[in-house]
């Protein structure tokens, strides 16, 4: 008895469970069929803020606000100091021409007087010989009034008179001789080039060295001002792709997503989304596609055979549900209802 | 997922391919198999020979064996009719007139009651010192005989199978790749087995055994049940397990050679293998069951590596594999498609030198055997549907149809026949 009741049980069991596999197969290649021939289906994912991909686009988003930040610091410093080196070199530039003109005035004139003091130099030269031949004359008319004032000849007085005349005469002579020096002092440094000379010379190639080097920082800052710009323009781009990637529209706040295939060309806002009982059958409408990502996507298919077709190209759309637990089913259906209930 | 897909397939491809390898080292070193054989033992033999609904076939049986170059005096036959709704009990009575030489016995059992008890009522009637037993649409190498008696001279062989072949193998993809599967087991992967004498089937189509032993096994085969329902088939996988059991060795002989008749459409092949899995769970339950005899009778034994580790191994991936992710065996299919076409390959080139009677005749053919792959996934719901029919008692293979030997085989060709 007891065996029998196993061997019923046994029996209703292996029965229930070949049927159960054939129902299965029957099942499952019923819908590989299905989902081989429908075109409108979408596979729904909710992605939340914890998601990691969100979560790496908020440290992207943040990273790349810091470094737009600081770029644009610095374009704004470069500018600055650019804008001062350009006030620096205005002024530098205009300070030169009056320069190299006075120091050719100056050449011009040293070069005039120097040759009215040589013709000067010469007569004073010449005055010079006659006084000295003066004053060795002179020298021999002191002995005479000595010789004259022993005899008697004259007084003491007139002695004094004529010996202070003849001093007088020896400090002209030379006093003029001293003139005469100092003159050709001048000559000389009219006509040569001398330390004043050279050091007006060292402070115009200062000046110019001055300029050049602020054009050569201008030319630096520029450069540096239009990577920084150009810098600033990637980052504004990247910003603005990031923006347009279904995670930051997480951020902002959505959170049903679907992978749809390119199997399906005429996608838009608004598209009505279907979801269905027993995965395509007796469907509602539950919502439509918010927003159409367009960078591809790869996903796992979730209905194709390993090794022969494991991922398809697709993107990603953002969808509007009414019914958020639609998010949860496997897939969900594009237009209208697979087989229109 | 991948991984674990990948590592499987890894896996179960190298465990094949070291199998192979150990086995073909284990051939070439000693190509008669590990076990000596005295031709001179000519003991008595009787050939129990069960029939049912097999035709003429039955006669083609017999008359291979009475052209045995077996001393006719040491060897009857007992064929015993199951009740057939054909002619074949004519056959045999024709067979029993036009052999005169040799002893045939013929009886009809009362009602149709199976292979196993059919091959009981023929024990009874026989009294040779070594029971030969046979599938009655068979045909024998004229050295059969001798050859599995030359193996029962040694004292610790308690049974011999020989290396069965295919028959009606040109006839379609079916028989093709069975030919290539019965080729690869009995002349190759049973060499494995035969090394520690223990092979855990042999083939019920030519299965010779001592008679002690097998007077003493076969109330123990009579008496298999499931859960009180009789159990009809997957004597022959018992019977070896027993005579291990018991103490002695089971080897195959492969230069014992015999032809038979493979199904040749799918679902005779399919009913087929559900039976011959059903064995296999049986045995493994019956493993189980008497764990104890295994450990301390039979260390180190193959049954408990075949019959135990391997089922359960397979099992577990055939769990996984068709619960956990089912497109898995699609996965696996290209790599064993792969395998096959190699197997195919080394198939053809050892049958045109070694087995002529084996040889496919169209080389186009073989690549069909590829198509044998779809197995890895066939298997899994043999598996299941055997595991679920426990309780059946049908034969589901015996046809009424027996077919000519070789309907496809061209002129000259030794396919499918015996040459000297």
């Amino acid at each position: 008895m007891m065996n029998k009741l196993i061997l019923f049980i046994y029996h209703i069991s292996g029965t229930i469970l070949l049927y159960g596999v054939l129902v299965w197969t029957l099942w499952f290649c019923g819908k590989l069929l299905f989902y081989v021939c429908n075109d409108s289906w979408i596979v729904p994912t909710v992605i939340t803020q914890e998601d990691p991909g969100v979560l790496d686009l908020a440290q992207k988003v943040v990273t790349t606000r810091q470094a737009l930040d600081a770029l644009r610091l610095d374009a704004l410093k470069n500018k600055e100091a650019m804008d001062e080196m350009r006030a620096h070199r205005l002024q530098l530039s205009r300070l030169y021409p009056k320069l190299v003109a006075a120091i050719g005035t100056e050449a011009f004139a040293n070069s005039d007087n120097g040759n009215r003091l040589s013709a000067l130099d010469a007569r004073a030269i010449a005055k010079n010989e006659k006084l000295a031949q003066a004053i060795e004359e002179a020298n021999g008319v002191a002995t005479q009034i000595d010789e004259d004032l022993s005899v008697g000849l004259i007084t003491k007085s007139d002695a004094a008179v004529k010996r202070e005349q003849i001093a007088q005469g020896s400090t002209s002579a030379l006093e003029s001789e001293i003139n005469e020096v100092l003159l050709q002092d001048q000559i000389l440094q009219k006509t040569t080039t001398g330390t004043q000379t050279l050091d007006v010379l060292d402070k115009r190639a200062e000046l110019r060295s001055q300029i050049d080097t602020l054009d050569i920082s201008i030319a630096a800052a520029d450069r540096q001002l239009k990577a920084d710009n150009f810098q600033i323009g990637q980052l504004k781009e990247a910003l603005t792709l990031l923006d347009n990637t279904p995670y930051a529209a997480v951020l902002n706040g959505a959170r049903n997503f679907a992978f749809v295939p390119y199997v399906d060309g005429t996608i838009e806002p608004g598209t009505p989304i279907f979801a269905c009982y027993a995965e395509f059958v007796i469907c509602r409408r539950v919502g439509e596609i918010a927003r159409v990502y367009s960078d591809e996507e790869r996903e796992q298919n979730p209905i194709s055979i390993p090794l022969l077709s494991t991922t398809i190209r697709g993107v990603i759309a953002r969808m509007n549900l009414r019914d958020p637990s639609a998010a949860k089913s496997q897939t969900l259906f594009l237009h209208r209802a697979p087989f229109f209930f | 997922m991948g991984t674990d897909a990948f590592l499987i397939i890894i896996g179960l491809l190298v465990s094949n391919g070291l199998r192979h390898l150990v086995s073909a080292l284990l051939k070439i070193r000693d190509s008669a198999c590990g076990f000596s054989r005295d031709y001179s033992y000519e003991p008595t033999v009787s050939i129990l020979l069960p029939c049912f609904n097999e035709g003429r076939a039955v006669y083609e049986t017999i008359e291979s064996i009475c052209r045995s170059d077996y001393p006719k005096e040491k060897f009857e036959i007992v064929a015993i009719d199951d009740c057939s709704s054909d002619d074949s009990y004519d056959w045999i009575r024709k067979a029993q007139d036009d052999f005169s030489e040799v002893r045939i016995h013929s009886a009809r059992n009362a009602q149709n009651c199976g292979k196993a008890e059919s091959q009981s009522n023929a024990l009874d009637m026989s009294t040779g010192d070594v029971i030969l037993c046979i599938d009655s649409d068979a045909i024998f190498a004229p050295d059969a005989i001798r050859e599995l008696t030359a193996c029962v001279a040694d004292r610790k062989i308690g049974a011999v199978g020989g290396a069965v072949g295919v028959r009606n193998l040109n006839k379609n993809i079916f028989t093709v790749c069975q030919a290539l599967i019965y080729a690869e087991n009995f002349h190759f992967l049973k060499v494995f087995e035969n090394w520690t004498q223990s092979v855990i089937c042999l083939s019920g189509c030519m299965l010779a055994v001592r008679r002690d032993l097998f007077v003493k096994i076969q109330p123990r085969i009579a008496a298999r049940h499931f859960f009180g329902l009789k159990v009809k088939d997957g004597e022959d996988r018992f019977l070896t397990h027993m005579v291990q059991l018991e103490g002695y060795g089971t080897v195959i002989n492969p230069r014992a050679r015999c032809l038979t008749n493979v199904p040749d459409n799918l679902p005779t092949l399919w009913n087929q293998q559900i039976r011959w899995q059903r064995s296999g769970i049986r045995d493994f339950c019956f493993t189980l069951r008497t764990l104890h005899d295994h450990i301390w009778r039979l260390p180190p034994n193959p049954i408990l590596l075949y019959g135990l580790i391997f089922p359960t191994l397979a099992a577990m991936i055939s769990i996984f594999l068709m619960f956990v992710n089912p497109l898995l065996l699609v996965c696996v299919a290209p790599f064993w498609v792969g395998f096959y076409f190699v197997m195919a390959a080394v198939y053809d080139l050892l049958t045109r030198r070694y087995l002529p009677e084996q040889r496919i005749a169209n080389p186009i053919r073989l690549f069909s055997l590829a198509a044998f792959s779809v197995w890895i996934v066939a298997g899994r719901l043999i598996e299941l549907c055997a595991l679920c029919t426990l309780d059946s008692t049908s034969w589901m293979t015996r046809q009424r149809d027996p077919g000519p030997a070789a309907k496809d085989t061209p002129p000259g060709s030794t396919a499918g026949r015996f040459t000297r």
